[in-house]
């Protein structure tokens, strides 16, 4: 029967956001090797459960993945792939359909790539059932053309129909190929593989319409156990299973009331952590004041790091206080800090302060609301500490 | 919040005394060093803490008289009356009561702050608390602090964050300078980051250089692909040039063959059974001759015998010989024995021995002497023994005894010869013993040729057994006689038989022979036949022909197995080589290959230097794919962007610090500043009996303006900024300032005015309004007035000095 692997968004060579360039070393080894790692078990895996494809419906990579390693992995993969006579369906997202001319010629024949428009492609599987694959590669960043349109309604003559679509829930015309979920139902297909949001749902059973998450987190926000979806049919149509594959975690713990230092990194180091964890640590209901105070100075991430500088298997990266107190309106003040500050990072261009000579993605950081929410929470932290000293 | 009474325990020169006094304008007379400090001293120390003395040089209040140090006030509040008692210095404690029920706050000190709240102690102290050295120093102020510092009045509190924030400016200063070459860290950081970014077109390159490293490789594989197949082609060649050579010496042998055979052609094939059939014939005729001459011989020796005179045969002869030697000795014995049977036949017991010389004296010998004497010795000794002594006697028996025997023996001697020589005598006993001794020759005679009769019948009966005449067993048992008898029976036989038989053999060889010559001229025709069909004559030439024919053949099978060997293909080769090069092959063939091989050299070399390359390649692109590219890179650059982002986040918040506390105070519009701007405005038109009507705020100044007059223009208000009015002027516009934020803060529950002195620069006029003013100002907010002026020691004025 026909089983196949789901992995969408596996961004190889795309680097972990939020991460200092103080990391120790064994993480930083451990940050750089993850997505081959990932890579490489996905193989292993396919390979033992001996499926008849591995689907890749966008982002496989980072930009052009002009990286000499890189290109090796995958052509190394590809060949063990082809070796246990499995194939490989491809198509190319919003942020690596640069490599699409690149590595036409450079990938073994095992491996279908879905051109600029919506193909179909006719495979066997080992036992001899026919499958049909739908799918596009993306020509720019945005992608806003009504793609589903031109996908052709279930092909009769084959035993399963299997779509590939790298895009966002959305109107017509929005970024990201945007779809609907009834269109998609509309085709009848057996399956559809979904790519380009970064966290695993499964948008509809029966047909099952899913999101299989990227194969390796890569930042704070992207939590939890990470990897692909292994579809088999085992006698109620194609049903996914996830597969754990990625060797370093984000975490978010969240720790409420808690008493002191002390306390705050007994409850850290009394977490269960799977492999190599990166920790976003929150703090919330009442905070000690000693705490409250390193944070606003930004040491407190510091300290709990060099706390916990003897594991192997966590390393903090962020520390987020939610207090329940407000800032103070001072007298004759005509508003509260909070609304001041909220005024000043709005009423001005943040970038004014900054010269030509910071980066130019940092300007663009502050220029963004990203970094405005950031500046503004860094100023309720100073004002909330200081201010009354 | 009104003060109702202060009751002072121990407070500087004051101790156990109590004011009681008035809610709203309350004058405090008294002299210098009368203690009117002294007494708002103790109002704020019980409000807010008495001195610590941490600074030197602080009034401490110390109570002279040793009483307990501090005191109470009495306060009436929107929430009622109540008593806030601080007692001691060092120790204070504090109670807050509520005089209506009598009851203690349980947090006095919360109590106070929250009755002050939103002000702090620093705050009331500027606002609500005025002096004289203020005043004084207002005067001194520049222009442009001078706006600073009435402006600070408005916002207390603002002025202590904007101090904190121009703390935090400098801080964030401290790590980004904006301008270019900036060392402090966060431009070190930015140019590090810079740095970083710059690398990006070397990883890039070392990418492309890997895609022209696989595109090298693919190429030299194909190229290392196709010097293989070359290689191997070559081998192929050299191996079939090696087999060529290995074999031409067998083809060369092959050759030789052909040219040596063939010398005598013969058209037809021998057949194997025509040989052994003339190898028969040839024998069955040798046989023949032999058994031919035989007959022959045998022919002639009997013809021989026929016409020579007859003999005996040699067997015969011996026969007769041996027969007449035996009857001889036969006879001879037969004499003696005769004759020794008569002469035994005298003798009763047959022929006796002879006596010996000591038997014959034996005889002759009498025993008498020896029996006499013997028997005489017997009565000696029986004497003897019966007189005189028995052994003596016993001697003599002894030898009597042995006398006796001695006799008897001899005796016995004597008889036996007698017996021997029966029925003679003696004495004729002993005259035969001549003849006695010759016969006992005879009798060895007769021995021994009996002896010899054996030797010669043996010697017969050998020679019969010799010539085939007697079977064995049939005459071993017989005796001489009859022996003699049958041989010379046989004798006789013989020689009659013989010369029959001769003439008889003759006739049968003679036919014999005939047959045997007429069968050998069959067989020596037959032979010729055979020999002629194969164009020969002799024997002789007929082998060798076979011999020649066997040689061809043999040659013919070792080329067939050469070829063979060779097989079909290198056999062509070779000859289509030999017959281009004759004699020159071999040498051509070693040629070709010793080329071949020194090409196969050359290609192995150049396999090799492309293995080279392609492992050079390989461990270059190794190298390149074990570093970590353009991503690695590009993790660096995301890891330090994070790190910029959070130090920025920081800077900003830092700079920043004081817009936002700008922001918070200043805003575009400060309603509170407003109202204070408003009020100061009315104070200051009272002030200055309405010279000058408005206070303004633009872009952080203040302008004052003049009231319109009259006498000029309708818009020619004139505007004039602090800095440039009069020192006078001034004072009165602090003054109403701070009268009118005095007014307008905390208006829920309005604080006392504490003045000390701080009109004493005025002039008359000036102090006689801002009176009237304060007087108006106490009919909503108690105002407590120090001062020393007599005039105004007055009505319920406290005079010091009464206390």
């Amino acid at each position: 029967m026909l089983s196949f692997i789901h992995a969408g968004d596996v961004h190889l060579g795309n680097p972990f956001t939020g991460l200092s360039k103080n990391l120790p070393k064994s993480f930083q080894e451990a940050v750089a090797d993850a997505g081959y790692v990932a890579f490489d078990r996905l193989i292993q895996q396919a390979i033992q459960k001996q499926v008849d494809f591995v689907l890749f419906p966008g982002d496989l990579l980072h930009g052009a993945g002009q990286t000499a390693r890189l290109q090796a992995t995958l052509v190394k993969g590809f060949l063990a792939l082809k070796e246990a006579g499995i194939q490989v369906l491809l198509s190319f997202g919003n942020h690596d359909y640069q490599a699409y001319e690149t590595v036409q010629n450079a990938w073994p024949d095992n491996v279908h790539i879905f051109s600029h428009e919506v193909q179909e492609k006719v495979l066997m599987t080992r036992s001899g059932e026919r499958v049909a694959f739908v799918g596009f590669s993306y020509a720019d960043r945005s992608e806003r053309r009504d793609r589903l349109a031109d996908f052709p309604v279930r092909n009769e003559s084959v035993d399963y129909e299997v779509g590939l679509y790298h895009g966002a829930v959305g109107q017509v015309g929005d970024d990201y190929a945007a779809f609907s979920i009834e269109g998609m139902l509309q085709k009848n297909y057996d399956y559809w593989a979904l790519g380009h949001i970064h966290i695993r749902e499964i948008m509809h059973e029966q047909p099952v319409i899913a999101y299989s998450g990227n194969l390796q987190g890569l930042n704070r926000k992207e939590t939890g156990p990470k990897g692909a979806l292994l579809v088999e049919d085992r006698g109620q149509g194609l049903e996914p299973t996830f597969l754990d594959l990625a060797p370093v975690r984000f975490q978010t713990v969240e720790i409420a009331d808690c008493l002191s230092f002390l306390d705050l990194m007994e409850q850290l180091k009394q977490e269960k952590y799977d492999g190599q964890t990166l920790l976003s640590v929150e703090l919330k209901g009442t905070i000690p004041a000693d705490l409250q105070a390193d944070q606003a100075s930004g040491r407190l991430l510091d300290k709990i790091q060099l706390s916990l500088s003897d594991s192997d298997t966590v390393w903090p990266i962020y520390v987020n206080l939610t207090t329940s107190q407000q800032l103070v309106k001072p007298a004759f003040a005509q508003m509260d800090f909070e609304q001041a500050i909220q005024q000043t990072v709005a009423g001005q261009s943040l970038t004014d302060s900054l010269s030509d000579e910071v980066p130019l993605s940092i300007r663009e950081y502050f220029a963004r609301e990203e970094g405005r929410t950031a500046v503004q929470e860094a100023l309720k932290e100073l004002f909330s500490e200081g201010g009354e000293a | 919040m009104k003060i109702e009474s202060i009751h002072i325990s121990g407070f500087g020169k004051w101790s156990d005394v109590t004011f009681d006094l008035n809610d709203q304008w309350q004058v405090v007379f008294g002299p210098n060093e009368a203690g009117k400090s002294t007494v708002k001293a103790f109002i704020l120390g019980v409000l807010f803490g008495f001195p610590k003395g941490r600074k030197a040089g602080n009034q401490l209040y110390v109570p002279r008289s040793g009483a307990q140090y501090g005191g109470s006030l009495v306060l009436s509040t929107k929430k009622g009356r109540f008593r806030v008692e601080r007692l001691g210095r060092t120790k204070s404690s504090l109670t807050v009561t509520a005089l209506d029920s009598d009851l203690e706050m349980p947090n006095p000190e919360k109590w106070l702050a929250d009755l002050i709240a939103p002000l702090e102690e620093s705050d009331f102290r500027q606002v609500y608390s005025f002096d004289e050295s203020e005043l004084s120093a207002v005067a001194d102020l520049t222009a442009d602090d001078f706006d600073q510092v009435l402006l600070s009045y408005t916002r207390p509190q603002a002025q202590r964050f904007l101090k904190w924030a121009s703390d935090r400016q400098e801080e964030g200063q401290a790590l980004f300078a904006q301008g270019k070459n900036g060392k402090r860290p966060l431009n070190l950081a930015n140019r590090e980051y810079q740095e970083l970014l710059a690398q990006r077109p070397v990883e890039q390159e070392k990418y492309s250089r890997y895609q022209r490293l696989l595109k090298e490789q693919k190429s030299l594989n194909d190229d290392l692909e196709q010097v293989k197949q070359s290689e191997q082609e070559l081998l192929n060649q050299i191996s079939e040039q090696e087999s060529l050579a290995k074999a031409w010496p067998l083809f060369e042998q092959s050759l030789k063959l052909q040219n040596d055979g063939g010398s005598k052609t013969v058209d037809q094939e021998i057949q194997p059974e025509i040989v052994q059939q003339v190898q028969r014939f040839e024998q069955s005729e040798k046989w023949l001759s032999e058994q031919q001459e035989a007959n022959q011989e045998k022919v002639n020796q009997l013809r021989a015998v026929l016409d020579e005179p007859k003999e005996k045969n040699q067997d015969q002869l011996m026969i007769a010989d041996f027969l007449e030697e035996l009857m001889a000795i036969r006879t001879k014995k037969q004499e003696f024995v005769q004759q020794l049977t008569n002469f035994a036949a005298q003798f009763d017991h047959g022929l006796p021995k002879t006596l010996s010389v000591q038997e014959q004296e034996r005889a002759n010998k009498s025993s008498v002497l020896t029996t006499s004497l013997g028997g005489m010795a017997l009565v000696l000794a029986i004497i003897v023994v019966a007189t005189f002594s028995a052994p003596l006697g016993l001697g003599i028996g002894l030898v009597a005894a042995v006398l006796l025997a001695k006799a008897y023996r001899d005796y016995q001697a004597r008889q036996v010869i007698f017996d021997r020589y029966q029925p003679f005598n003696l004495a004729e006993a002993i005259e035969k013993q001549d003849d006695v001794a010759l016969a006992w020759q005879k009798q060895a005679k007769i021995q021994a040729l009996d002896k010899e009769e054996t030797l010669a019948k043996k010697q017969l009966s050998d020679s019969l057994l010799f010539y085939q005449i007697i079977d064995q067993g049939d005459f071993t048992n017989w005796s001489s006689d009859r022996l003699v008898e049958w041989t010379n029976n046989w004798l006789q036989s013989q020689e009659s038989a013989s010369a029959d038989k001769t003439e008889q053999v003759l006739n049968e060889l003679l036919t014999a022979g005939q047959t045997l010559a007429k069968k050998l001229a069959d067989q020596k025709q037959s032979l010729n036949q055979v020999l002629s069909q194969y164009g020969v004559s002799q024997l002789v030439d007929f082998y060798q022909l076979v011999d020649e024919k066997k040689a061809d053949e043999t040659a013919q099978e070792k080329r067939q197995l050469i070829h063979e060997q060779i097989g079909q293909k290198r056999y062509d080769r070779l000859q289509t080589l030999f017959q281009k090069y004759g004699e020159q092959s071999a040498f051509q063939l070693e040629g070709k290959l010793k080329n071949l091989r020194q090409h196969l050299q050359a290609i192995r070399e150049e396999e090799r230097s492309k293995q080279q390359q392609l492992a050079n390649h390989q461990s270059e692109m190794n190298r390149l794919i074990a570093d970590g590219g353009l991503a690695q890179l590009e993790q660096q650059l995301a890891n330090q962007e994070s790190d910029l982002e959070v130090a920025y986040t920081r800077y900003l918040a830092k700079v920043l610090a004081k817009d936002v506390v700008n922001q918070a105070f200043l805003g575009q519009e400060d309603s509170l500043s407003e109202q204070v701007l408003e009020q100061a405005s009315a104070y200051i038109a009272q002030l200055t009996r309405g010279r000058y009507q408005e206070l303004k705020l633009e872009k952080g100044h203040l302008f004052l303006s003049e009231a319109a007059d009259e006498t000029k223009m309708a818009d020619s208000k004139q505007t004039f900024q602090t800095a440039e009015l009069s020192a006078g002027t001034r004072d009165l516009l602090f003054l109403s300032l701070r009268l009118a934020l005095a007014n307008t803060l905390h208006e829920e529950e309005p604080l006392p005015i504490l003045i000390d002195d701080a009109l004493v620069h005025l002039d008359a006029e000036r102090r006689e309004a801002t009176l009237a003013l304060l007087q108006e100002v106490a009919l909503d907010q108690q105002v407590l007035f120090w001062t020393f002026d007599e005039k105004l020691n007055t009505g319920q004025a406290i005079n010091l000095l009464e206390y």
